[in-house]
């Protein structure tokens, strides 16, 4: 804006840099009154994902919520979850029992919910029970008494073969003699055996007829003998089938009333089926465990837990996962905070007998797909994505429908040991991932199988529309907040003022933040402090104290920043004027702590090749979007000025003592303010700070962290003492963000400061020097005398002594 | 030799061992003779040679088994081998030994009863306890048979040949004078152990000592 020839700024009014909450229009005294949200201010998006992903049947519309630590994604999942279990049944008990047919492929019995508990105990029980009951039975006359009668029978007929045999024997004059090696059929003679050398006494037919003889029963004795194995084989089975007879009585009864003690079910019943079989066919075991453990003393042991011992074992019920009805009512929530892959899918476990690793049924251990069956399991994405083969054995379970267990040793083939597989349990589940907006975009491009798995993405917004309908409902949060941590309650002023920080820290006074954990924690804080004064209730001076108190620890470094400056060992001018020097501004962030702070851009320029040199970039300091910023002037020049003669420019920017990284383009209009002046070489003010990016077009575009760059510059200018003629250069598109600091609001207000916003570089030139910019006129050059004008003099100037140059060149050298 | 263990432990004992070598001890008679093994096999019988090595082996292996079994039992230990009729042997070690337990290697694992063969009410206790206290070692059965003397054995023989049994168990008294060649059928058709007791040693024992105190002199 121009008056009476000279530029005029136009600074904002205070009204225009804070706009407060009134607690007058609140409606309330205190947080008591205010009851509770209905849902999640702000999150409607999120909140109606989720709960479409929870409520759908169908697999594979597991959830994804995405967003940033802080907006209260956790408590919003717990909620949503919490409401939902009800309405779902009690999902089913699961166990594994012993596959007697193949050890290591264990059974998955699906059990009534809440029975599984009670089926192993039952069990437990049979087999003590078992343990008195089959032995007692070998023990009766009965059994004695039919063992005793096989036995004889058994017995009696081998010797009775064998007594036959020597009976033959010895009626054809042949003595069955037993040595060491077995039997030898000796010839006799008066009953008495032929020595071998008397043998050879004897003639020719006699000795003949004896070798026939006895050859022939030697053959039949070995018939008689090769017998032995034959009744022995039967003897075997027959002993087996008393047994099992035996067995049979104990174990039908004690298996009813396991049955009568457990629901109907086929899975069960089955099962029960194959006890019954494996018991009667293994009795031995409940002789020889009884034998051992009853000890011989004068008390024999009348109470033996048969159940826990190591043989037994093949009997036991290995419960995964058990629902109590009467104390679990629907869907199970697992919120699984260590997602590896054995947390995760359970594990088996070994132990090692005599050097070897050992395993069965009874050492698989659930895990949290386990627990969550049926219902709900909630992850952090980046914890799951840390941890080892995890992910993969997620996604696994989740195509597969089902829950395969296997070890990081057996995925990565480390060791070969006896191993098991059991019957994969199927899984009925919705996974709720909780991660950022960057994990989520990876995943999405480099995880073909994430989409498909997890089809809803439940996305959180940080912040929301600043109405009074939203101001209410974020009130409402916070007095939840304040009763969740046991807070005083907070007064209407407080709450406005909390509020204020909501629009604060969302960066835009047209937005209310929905970092809510922010606001918790200033919330407890103000508490703390309330309580130290004797208060009952939290009032305006106990948040602004928990502001305060805030802001100092975490501003060692902008006070170290603003000393240096201060002292002048960083330059920074806030008063005088300079040619190709302006005040930049910059924000920096260490976690929630931002902060502004002012550095010095300088341009010089000289005839060249049209060269711009963004030193920053040269020396690698500068990031790509400052890189492009620079470009953009240099765009910005070349369309604007001098289109009748090349670019013959030289020239530089930095950014003076800067160290460390410079990105982003919120200074390249501050860029090329300096180098308009180095052309022009009309000198700046050093009153004033810069900030606002350029386009091609000289407009002047919005940046980030208005905020806290107006207060990095006026924190130093405090500090020299306010003149009155010092202030910021803002985008005019930055006006709606603005949310200063009381301080900065009324230094504003009391005209010591200004906050002056454009829209153009001409604007933005005009007030920093204080001369027109210029305008082309018909005739197409700008105004004489114009900053532009004088630019664009410069820049002919540098194009004509360039090609003046050129033309000494080559007569030079036509010369020589 | 299980036998002879159980029956030392349970006194203390001397455990004495007699290898028997009869004069016919399995040699070949001719060369197509065979050996029935107990699998049903048949061998090659030894020679004469191969049948003294067989015995020296033996000899050895039995004496190594009868140390261990006295050892263990905590029982002074002697061992002889003779060459003789087993007859007059049996007949000799019966007369100087409490008990006498002619072996037999076992045919099959599968026990029988433990027989109690008594012959004289009087005795009838020592030879019975022996064989319960055997049968219930072996968790076994006893079957009592009686018979009025060694002569009217036969039935006995008999009967013995067919059934199978773990061991007999006898007072060696009904053997005197001359029955021993008796003794000795018994062994080859029973195809067991067969224990001879001698009954007057075998009679039970005070279970206290008495203490008869010396007298005091008066005054």
């Amino acid at each position: 804006m121009v008056q009476d020839g000279k530029p005029v700024a136009k600074s904002l009014k205070p009204d225009a840099l804070r706009r407060t909450f009134d607690p007058s229009r609140l409606g309330f005294a205190t947080t008591d009154e205010v009851s509770e949200p209905d849902g999640f201010p702000g999150q409607a998006r999120a909140i109606d994902a989720m709960t479409l992903s929870v409520r759908m049947g169908l697999r594979d519309f597991n959830v994804y919520v995405l967003g940033t630590e802080g907006f209260g994604r956790h408590r919003a999942v717990r909620r949503i979850l919490e409401a939902e279990k009800t309405s779902r049944p009690s999902p089913p008990d699961w166990v594994y029992v012993n596959n007697f047919e193949f050890p290591h492929r264990p059974r998955a019995l699906k059990l009534p919910s809440g029975s599984a508990v009670v089926l192993r105990r039952v069990m437990q029980d049979m087999i003590d029970d078992l343990g008195n009951d089959i032995p007692a039975l070998f023990e009766s006359e009965e059994y004695q008494t039919q063992r005793g009668v096989l036995e004889q029978e058994f017995g009696g007929r081998h010797e009775a073969e064998l007594g036959a045999f020597a009976d033959k024997a010895r009626a054809e004059d042949v003595a069955l003699i037993r040595t060491p090696l077995g039997f030898v059929l000796a010839a006799m003679i008066d009953g008495e055996v032929v020595q071998p050398a008397s043998f050879d006494d004897l003639d020719e037919e006699t000795r003949k007829k004896i070798e026939q003889k006895i050859a022939k029963l030697q053959e039949e004795l070995a018939v008689v003998l090769r017998n032995a194995p034959k009744l022995e084989k039967e003897h075997r089975h027959r002993l087996a089938q008393l047994h099992a007879e035996m067995a049979e009585r104990a174990v039908s009864e004690r298996l009813a009333e396991v049955a009568q003690s457990v629901p109907s079910d086929p899975a069960i019943s089955a099962f029960l089926e194959a006890v019954r079989r494996d018991i009667i066919e293994n009795a031995e075991l409940f002789l020889a465990a009884a034998g051992r453990e009853r000890g011989d003393g004068p008390f024999p042991g009348a109470i033996v837990k048969y159940h826990l011992l190591p043989e037994f074992e093949r009997y036991q019920v290995n419960v995964m996962i058990s629902h109590d009805p009467a104390r679990e009512t629907g869907a199970p929530i697992v919120e699984e905070d260590l997602p590896s892959m054995s947390h995760l899918v359970g594990r088996i476990e070994h132990v090692s007998e005599q050097g070897a690793l050992r395993t069965n049924f009874t050492l698989i251990k659930p895990g949290s797909l386990h627990r969550a069956n049926g219902g709900f399991l909630v992850i952090d994405a980046r914890h799951i994505l840390m941890e080892p083969f995890a992910w993969d054995a997620l996604k696994r379970c989740l195509k597969s429908q089902e829950i395969s267990i296997t070890s990081m040793a057996d995925r990565v083939s480390l060791i070969s040991t006896v191993s098991l597989e059991p019957e994969p349990i199927p899984l009925d589940l919705r996974v709720v991932l909780v991660g950022d907006r960057r994990l989520h975009a990876l995943l999405s491009i480099l995880d073909p199988e994430f989409q498909e798995l997890f089809k809803i993405q439940a996305d959180f917004e940080t912040d929301m529309p600043r109405t009074d309908g939203n101001a209410a409902e974020l009130t409402a949060q916070i007095a939840l907040l304040a009763r969740q941590n046991d807070l005083r309650p907070i007064n209407a002023a407080a709450v406005a003022r909390l509020l204020d920080e909501a629009v604060r820290h969302a960066g835009d006074a047209e937005k209310l933040s929905l970092e809510t954990s922010l606001l918790s924690d200033l919330a407890c804080e103000a508490n703390h402090y309330a309580g130290e004064a004797g208060r009952s209730t939290v009032l305006l001076e106990d948040v602004e104290q928990a502001i305060d108190m805030n802001d100092k620890r975490s501003a060692r470094i902008r006070e170290r920043m603003q000393e240096a400056i201060l002292r002048e060992t960083i330059l920074i001018e806030t008063a005088g004027r300079a040619v190709g020097q302006v005040n930049g501004l910059s924000v920096y962030s260490l976690g929630r702590a931002r902060f502004g702070r002012p550095s010095r851009i300088t341009a010089r320029a000289r005839m060249g090749a049209g060269k711009l040199i963004d030193i920053e970039r040269e020396v690698e300091l500068g990031g790509p979007l400052h890189s492009k910023g620079v470009l953009i002037l240099s765009g910005y020049l070349s369309a604007t000025y001098a289109l009748d003669v090349p670019i013959s420019l030289h020239a530089s920017i930095v950014f003076e003592q800067s160290y460390g990284g410079v990105d982003g383009d919120s200074a390249s209009s501050a860029e090329l303010y300096a180098l308009l002046s180095a052309l022009s070489g009309v000198p700046i003010s050093q009153t004033l700070a810069v900030t606002g990016s350029v386009n091609q077009r000289g407009e002047v575009q919005a940046i980030g962290g208005v905020n806290e760059k107006i207060e990095g510059f006026f924190d130093i200018c405090n500090e020299r003492g306010l003149t009155g003629d010092q202030g910021v250069l803002i985008p005019a598109s930055n006006v709606e963000h603005l949310m200063l600091r009381p301080d900065v609001v009324e230094a504003v207000r009391a005209k010591k400061f200004s906050v002056i916003p454009v829209a153009t570089i001409d604007d933005g030139i005009e007030v920093l020097t204080g001369k027109s910019a210029g305008r082309r006129g018909k005739d197409g050059e700008f105004a004489k005398g114009s900053l532009n004008g004088l630019v664009e003099v410069t820049l002919r100037d540098f194009a004509e002594t360039r090609r003046a140059f050129g033309v000494r060149d080559t007569s030079e050298e036509k010369r020589s | 030799m299980r036998l002879a263990t159980l029956i030392a432990g349970r006194n203390p004992a001397v455990l004495g061992g007699l290898l028997v070598l009869q004069d016919h001890q399995g040699a070949r008679q001719f060369a197509s003779q065979r050996i029935v093994a107990v699998s049903g096999q048949l061998l090659l019988a030894p020679d004469a040679e191969q049948q003294k090595r067989l015995v020296v082996s033996e000899a050895k292996a039995f004496q190594r088994m009868l140390a261990r079994s006295a050892t263990s039992v905590g029982a002074i230990w002697s061992a002889d081998v003779r060459r003789g009729s087993l007859e007059s042997q049996i007949a000799a070690e019966a007369d100087a030994w409490d008990i006498t337990i002619i072996g037999h290697r076992p045919l099959h694992r599968r026990r029988g009863a433990v027989v109690a063969l008594s012959f004289a009410p009087e005795v009838e206790t020592s030879v019975s306890r022996v064989a319960e206290h055997v049968a219930e070692q072996f968790d076994t059965v006893v079957e009592k048979s009686k018979i009025p003397g060694l002569d009217d054995i036969g039935g006995f023989l008999e009967y013995i040949n067919r059934i199978n049994a773990l061991a007999v168990v006898l007072d060696a008294e009904v053997a005197r004078p001359g029955g021993f060649h008796r003794i000795a059928e018994l062994l080859a058709v029973a195809r067991c152990p067969v224990i001879l007791l001698r009954s007057r040693s075998v009679l039970p024992r005070l279970q206290h000592l008495v203490h008869i105190p010396s007298a005091k002199p008066e005054g």
